[in-house]
C-alpha cells in the first residue's frame, strides 16, 4: 500500500510536468513549532530519504493572513502560525511532514496542541497528505527506527546510504534555535563591548525566534541597552543541577526547563527576567504563575511577563520594555 | 476534610469519609461568588475549572476550619494536573496552612497511591474501607442511573419543574442513605416519583441532543449555566455519556490494572479524526460525537476557555460535521456569567435542530458540494 502511495504521488507529479521529468517527491514543513525545537533532525531525515524538502519562509503577513482566516478556533498564537505555514506549503508540496512530539524527554509531555497538530492541520486544509511521524521518547529506538523506516518507505524511494543510516538513527533531541538570523548576528557583534545590564529571556524557542511573532522583540532589547540572554544558551549540563526533583516536577518539558533556567539565572545574577509567552498558552498559565512564585521566595531581579497575541499595535510592547529597561538601568546606577 | 464539588460526586466522597470517621464539610453549590473569590486568586489565565474548584475551597475556608483537602492530580498533558500545586500554595498565601491529598492517576506508581491511602485511612479497619468504597461506589451509580431517568423523562414532565423537585429530593434522599438497604429504597421510591412526575403520552418525539466535552463543564451545573435543565425545558432528550461512574471505571480501574484501552469503542470512533491522544477528554469527546452522530439530531460540545485538548478536539469537529452531516454547536465557558448569551443559542440550535427533523422526512436536502471536497489523509 505504501508503494502504491509513493507512486501515485510520483505518477502526479509527472503528469504535472507533462510526463517528461521524473521529479522528486517534495516534503513540506513548517517553519514553525517544531521546526524551532528539532527543524535540523527532520531535515536531515527527508535529505536521506532522497525527496526535497521545502521549509516555508520566516512568517510574514501574507502567511499570517492565512493563519488567521482558517477558522474560528481560538488556537495559540504560534499554533495559528503554524497552520498559515502549512496553508501555504500545501499548495506547493506534495505532503507535509508534521511530526507528532508527545515527548521528549521520558516521562514529560508536550502541549495537547502539540500532541493534535497532525489532526489539526488535516481538519483544516482540504487534500493534503500529512505524514505524522510520532517522537516519544519514553518508546525504544528500535520501535522509533521502524516507524522512520516506514516514514521513509511513504515518502518514496530512500537513498541506499539513507536507508543504512536510518537503522542507527537516533531519537529526535531537541536542538533549539530560539533566534533568528539577523539577531544572532547583532548579539553577536554586540557581545564584546557588553558592558550593559544582562536580563534572562525566558520563553518558548518558537516564540522567541519569530520575530513576525514576537514583534522584534529581541532587536528591541538591544535598542533599549540591555544584553538578553536566553534560556536555550544554557546546556544541558548547566540546568540539570537546577531541575526540580522528579517527583515535584512539572510534567511539561518545557516548563521544567524554564522553571531550571530561571533557578540558575537568577543565581548567576542577572539584572532583569522577562517571561515572554502566547495567550492562552496552558503550560504557561500555570508556569508562569510559579515563576513568579518562586522569583519573589528567591527575592530575584524584577519579573516583567509579557503576553503575545494577534496584537499588532508595536507601541504598547515598546513602552512595556523600554519602561523596563529604564528600571533595570536605574537599580544598577542607584547601586 | 473537604474536597472540590463536580455534579454529584460530592455525595458519593462525602460518604466515603465519614464512613472512614472524618468530619466532612461539603462545599456549597457553585455560584457567582465562587467564580469571582476563584478569578481573584487564581493565575489569571488557568481554565475554569481551576478557578472554581479554588473559589469553592476559599468558600469552604470562609465558613468553617477545616485540616484537610482531597483534590486529584494528574500527569499530563493536559492542565488539570498541574491545579493541585497552584490550590496548595494559593490556599497557603491565603493563610490556610491544609493537609493535601492528591490523587493521582497511579499509572506506574502503586506504591504512592497506596501510601495516599493509607494516610486517608486514618487507623480504619480495611474492612470498614471496602465497606465504605462499596457504599460511595453504589451511591455514585445510582444518582448517575437517577439522573439517566430525569434525562429521559424531562421532555415528558406533566408540570414544569416536577421532575427537577423530585431529582432534587431524591439526591438529598441518597445523600442521606447511610447503608445499602436505604440506598436500594431511595432509588426505588425516586425512580418511582419520577415516572410519577412525567406522563408517557408522547405527542411528538422529542429532538435528540447529545452533550460531550470537558468533563468537569458537562457535569457541573455551576460551571455550565444549567445547560442540560435548560435544554430539558426546550423539550430536547439529552444524551451524555459522560458519568462520573464511567470516568472512575475508566481513568481508576482500567489505568490501576492497565488495561489498554486501545480497543475502547469511543477511542476505536474517534480514530478517522483524532488518532492520538491529546490530553483531557479531547479524544473521547471527538469519539463520543462521532459515536453518538447515529442516534442524535445533534451535538453541543461544552469547553472551558483556552483547554487546549478541547481547542483539537474542536477543530476536528469541524471534520465530523461535514463529513456525518450532524449540526455541532460548541460553546465555551469562562467567568462570564450572563446566562442570555447560552440560553439563546441553545433555543435557536434547538429550534433548528427541530426543523431539521421535519424536514428530514421529505428529502434531505444534503449539500453534495461540500462532501465532494478533496479529503486529506494522514499517515504515522
Amino acid at each position: 500500500m505504501l508503494g502504491t502511495l509513493a507512486r501515485q504521488l510520483t505518477r502526479t507529479r509527472k503528469e504535472d510536468r507533462g510526463g517528461a521529468v521524473r521529479d522528486r517527491v517534495r516534503v513540506g514543513f513548517p517553519r514553525s513549532l517544531t521546526h524551532y525545537l528539532q527543524g535540523n533532525y527532520w531535515r536531515r531525515f527527508v535529505q536521506l530519504t532522497g525527496a526535497k524538502w521545502v521549509v516555508s519562509p520566516s512568517t510574514d503577513a501574507q502567511i499570517w493572513r492565512d493563519a488567521v482566516s482558517g477558522g474560528d478556533d481560538d488556537l495559540c498564537l504560534p499554533v495559528r502560525a503554524y497552520c498559515g505555514h502549512a496553508a501555504y506549503l500545501a499548495p506547493r508540496t506534495d505532503l507535509l511532514l508534521v511530526p507528532r512530539v508527545v515527548r521528549m524527554e521520558p516521562g514529560a509531555h508536550m502541549c495537547p496542541l502539540l500532541l493534535g497538530l497532525p489532526d489539526l492541520v488535516r481538519s483544516r486544509l482540504d487534500g493534503v497528505q500529512v505524514l505524522a511521524p510520532r517522537v516519544c521518547a519514553d518508546e525504544v529506538p528500535a520501535r522509533f527506527r521502524r516507524r522512520l523506516a516506514r516514514a521513509a518507505q511513504f515518502i518514496g524511494a530512500c537513498r541506499a546510504d539513507g536507508r543504512s543510516i536510518l537503522q542507527t538513527a537516533r531519537m529526535p533531541r531537541r536542538t533549539p534555535r530560539s533566534l533568528s538570523e539577523p539577531v544572532r548576528v547583532r548579539l553577536d557583534r554586540l557581545r564584546p563591548d557588553s558592558g550593559r545590564p544582562q536580563v534572562a529571556v525566558l520563553g518558548h524557542p518558537y516564540l522567541l525566534a519569530d520575530d513576525y511573532l514576537n514583534l522584534d522583540l529581541m532587536h528591541r532589547f538591544v535598542d533599549c541597552g540591555v544584553e538578553p540572554i536566553v534560556s536555550d544558551w544554557l546546556s544541558p549540563g548547566e540546568l540539570e543541577p537546577h531541575l526540580d526533583p522528579p517527583a515535584v516536577r512539572p510534567y511539561w518539558s518545557e516548563g521544567a526547563r524554564m522553571l531550571a533556567a530561571a533557578r540558575c539565572l537568577v543565581r548567576r545574577g542577572v539584572e532583569g527576567m522577562v517571561h515572554v509567552s502566547a495567550f492562552g498558552c496552558g503550560c504557561d498559565s500555570f508556569m508562569g504563575y510559579e515563576l513568579e512564585a518562586r522569583m519573589r521566595k528567591w527575592n530575584g531581579p524584577p519579573l516583567l511577563r509579557l503576553v503575545l497575541d494577534e496584537h499588532t499595535a508595536e507601541a504598547g510592547l515598546a513602552t512595556r520594555l523600554e519602561a523596563y529597561c529604564d528600571m533595570i538601568r536605574g537599580r544598577r546606577d542607584a547601586g | 476534610m473537604t474536597f472540590p464539588r463536580m455534579g454529584t460526586v460530592q455525595v458519593a466522597l462525602a460518604a466515603v469519609l465519614e464512613k472512614l470517621g472524618h468530619q466532612v464539610v461539603v462545599p456549597p453549590p457553585l455560584s457567582a461568588d465562587t467564580a469571582a473569590l476563584g478569578a481573584r486568586y487564581a493565575p489569571e489565565s488557568a481554565c475554569l475549572p481551576c478557578k472554581l474548584v479554588l473559589g469553592g475551597f476559599l468558600q469552604v475556608a470562609e465558613r468553617e476550619t477545616v485540616d484537610g483537602a482531597i483534590m486529584a492530580g494528574g500527569v499530563g498533558p493536559c492542565r488539570f494536573g498541574c491545579y493541585h500545586r497552584a490550590h496548595r500554595s494559593l490556599m497557603r498565601e491565603q493563610g490556610f496552612d491544609w493537609e493535601w491529598f492528591v490523587a493521582r492517576p497511579p499509572r506506574g506508581r502503586l506504591g504512592e497511591v497506596f501510601a495516599e491511602l493509607s494516610r486517608l485511612r486514618a487507623g480504619a479497619s480495611m474492612r470498614s474501607v471496602y465497606s465504605a468504597l462499596r457504599l460511595g461506589w453504589r451511591k455514585l451509580t445510582v444518582l448517575d442511573e437517577i439522573e439517566e431517568a430525569v434525562r429521559e423523562l424531562f421532555p415528558r414532565e406533566n408540570s414544569p419543574g416536577s421532575v427537577r423537585r423530585v431529582h432534587r429530593r431524591a439526591v438529598a434522599a441518597v445523600e442521606h442513605a447511610d447503608e445499602l438497604r436505604a440506598l436500594r429504597r431511595a432509588r426505588a421510591e425516586a425512580l418511582c416519583a419520577l415516572r410519577a412526575a412525567s406522563t408517557s403520552a408522547r405527542d411528538e418525539e422529542p429532538v435528540q441532543v447529545a452533550l460531550v466535552g470537558e468533563i468537569f463543564t458537562v457535569l457541573e451545573p455551576g460551571a455550565n449555566m444549567q445547560l442540560e435543565d435548560f435544554l430539558g425545558g426546550l423539550g430536547a432528550r439529552v444524551h451524555r455519556e459522560i458519568r462520573i461512574s464511567n470516568w472512575a471505571r475508566e481513568h481508576i480501574f482500567c489505568d490501576f490494572l492497565r488495561w489498554s484501552r486501545k480497543g475502547h469503542r469511543i477511542k476505536r470512533a474517534a480514530e478517522p479524526y483524532l488518532g492520538h491522544f491529546v490530553g483531557g477528554e479531547g479524544q473521547a469527546t471527538v469519539g463520543r460525537a462521532v459515536h453518538s452522530s447515529a442516534v442524535v439530531d445533534g451535538i453541543v460540545h461544552v469547553m472551558p476557555f483556552t483547554c487546549g485538548p478541547e481547542i483539537i478536539a474542536r477543530s476536528v469537529l469541524r471534520t465530523v460535521r461535514r463529513d456525518l452531516d450532524i449540526p455541532i454547536l460548541t460553546l465555551v465557558f469562562d467567568e462570564h456569567t450572563a446566562r442570555a448569551g447560552v440560553q439563546t443559542r441553545l433555543e435557536a440550535f434547538v429550534d433548528m435542530l427541530r426543523w431539521r427533523k421535519a424536514q428530514s422526512g421529505k428529502s434531505r436536502n444534503r449539500q453534495e458540494s461540500i462532501h465532494d471536497r478533496p479529503r486529506s489523509s494522514i499517515f504515522e
